[in-house]
Parts: structure tokens; C-alpha cells; sequence
């Protein structure tokens, strides 16, 4: 899906680039070294730093 | 990824389509939920113009007119909905497109039932000359509900950008 709306559209970024696709993690993680479990626990564990998510 | 287990993810077209991509129209290059929503959009209400032009000038001409246009209208609303729904069904659950899809849903569900109970009210004088005021009750209300649903459904794709990417 579309990582950041919940449409289910993995590469869609709805003509609006702030939208984050699937390629563009796939991008992050690839320059991180990192995989995609890896790049996931990442974001999670920034967000819960630094954006307040639980 | 993922969609949820109703989704087969097996290639089912050319090794490449899934039965669900093959419904949203992805093949095509196209969404295949706009190309449906027209009709019912405009057969419905126009339904309407034709039984207030039956009560100025009683005709069964007019009459027939609404009565098929509703028949034509129910006809596509059911293609509408296949493709809808397996646009909002993978939808996450909780997000905002998800509850504008529930909202548009559930508008177009009523909207649709309205207009089925004002056709089946018609035939009950099918050779009325003037569409029976109990029937354009129904059809008055289904056309407003009718344009809510299409301002949601408007609003999934012109402010959420839904099916809105060079990759359909």
C-alpha cells in the first residue's frame, strides 16, 4: 500500500510526491544496508523518538 | 504484500494480473470504477426530471422514460459496485480514505435502495400516464442522498488522489 494513507496502492503516490511509496522504502532501506524488517523497526522506533507514536 | 485473505494473490492473466488487479481495470491502463459511475450518476436523477415533466404534461412517454432509466441506472450502479468495492475492501482500516470509501458506501447503498423501491412503486400502475407521487418520493430522496454519495466519491479522488498515480 501507499505507506502513509491506507489506500492500498503501493507504488501511488496520488500525484502528490509527499505521498512515501513502496519504491521509496525499498530505496531507503537498500541505502541504509538494511532489510525490509529491519527498515520497518527503524521507523518504528524513530516515530516512537521523535514524533511521539506509541 | 498483503491485502487481506479474501485477495487470491495467484497470477491468474497473462502471469502477471491478479484475479483483483484484472477488476480494477490495471490491464486496461485505466481504473475501472470511473468508467460505471456516470451512468447510474445520470440515468437516476434524470429519472426525476422525466416524472416532473409527467406531472406537467401527463404522457406515458415520460413516464416509461423514468421508469427505464432507473431500470438502466440500477443496472450499472451494480457494476459500480463490483469495482468499488474491491477498491475500498484492501483499504486499511482506520484511514482516512477508508472512511471516506465507508461514507461514500453507504450514501450510494441508500441511494440505490431508494430508487429500487421507487421502481418497483412504479409498477404497480406501469401504465400511468403521471409517475404516482409515492413513487417520486423515493426517487427525490435517492437523488439527494445519490449527489452526497458523489461528493464523497468526488472527494476520494480529487482531494485523496485515489487510483490518482501513473502506476494504476
Amino acid at each position: 500500500m501507499c505507506i502513509t494513507c491506507g489506500c492500498d496502492e503501493p507504488e501511488a503516490n496520488h500525484g502528490n510526491p509527499k505521498h512515501i511509496t513502496l519504491q521509496q522504502l525499498k530505496d531507503a532501506a537498500e541505502a541504509a544496508e538494511v532489510d525490509i524488517n529491519q527498515l520497518k523497526k527503524n521507523i518504528d522506533e524513530g516515530l516512537k523518538r521523535y514524533a511521539g507514536a506509541q | 504484500m498483503t491485502t487481506g485473505s479474501i485477495w487470491s494473490q495467484r497470477r491468474v492473466v497473462a502471469g502477471r494480473w491478479t484475479l483483483k488487479d484484472v477488476v480494477q481495470g490495471k490491464p486496461f491502463g485505466h481504473p475501472s470504477h470511473p468508467p460505471f459511475v456516470h451512468f447510474p450518476s445520470a440515468l437516476l436523477p434524470s429519472a426525476l426530471i422525466f416524472d416532473l415533466a409527467s406531472r406537467l404534461d401527463p404522457d406515458l412517454t415520460f413516464t416509461r422514460a423514468a421508469f427505464y432509466n432507473i431500470v438502466l441506472g440500477l443496472v450499472v450502479a451494480m457494476f459500480a459496485a463490483i469495482t468499488g468495492l474491491v477498491d475500498y475492501l484492501p483499504m486499511v482500516g482506520g484511514s482516512r480514505k477508508k472512511i471516506i470509501g465507508t461514507r461514500h458506501l453507504i450514501a450510494q447503498l441508500c441511494a440505490v435502495s431508494l430508487f429500487a423501491l421507487s421502481l418497483l412503486l412504479r409498477t404497480f400502475d406501469f401504465y400511468a400516464t403521471q409517475t404516482p407521487l409515492g413513487a417520486m418520493i423515493p426517487a427525490v430522496a435517492g437523488a439527494v442522498v445519490l449527489t452526497i454519495g458523489n461528493y464523497f466519491g468526488g472527494t476520494l479522488v480529487y482531494r485523496q488522489g485515489m487510483r490518482v498515480s501513473t502506476d494504476l
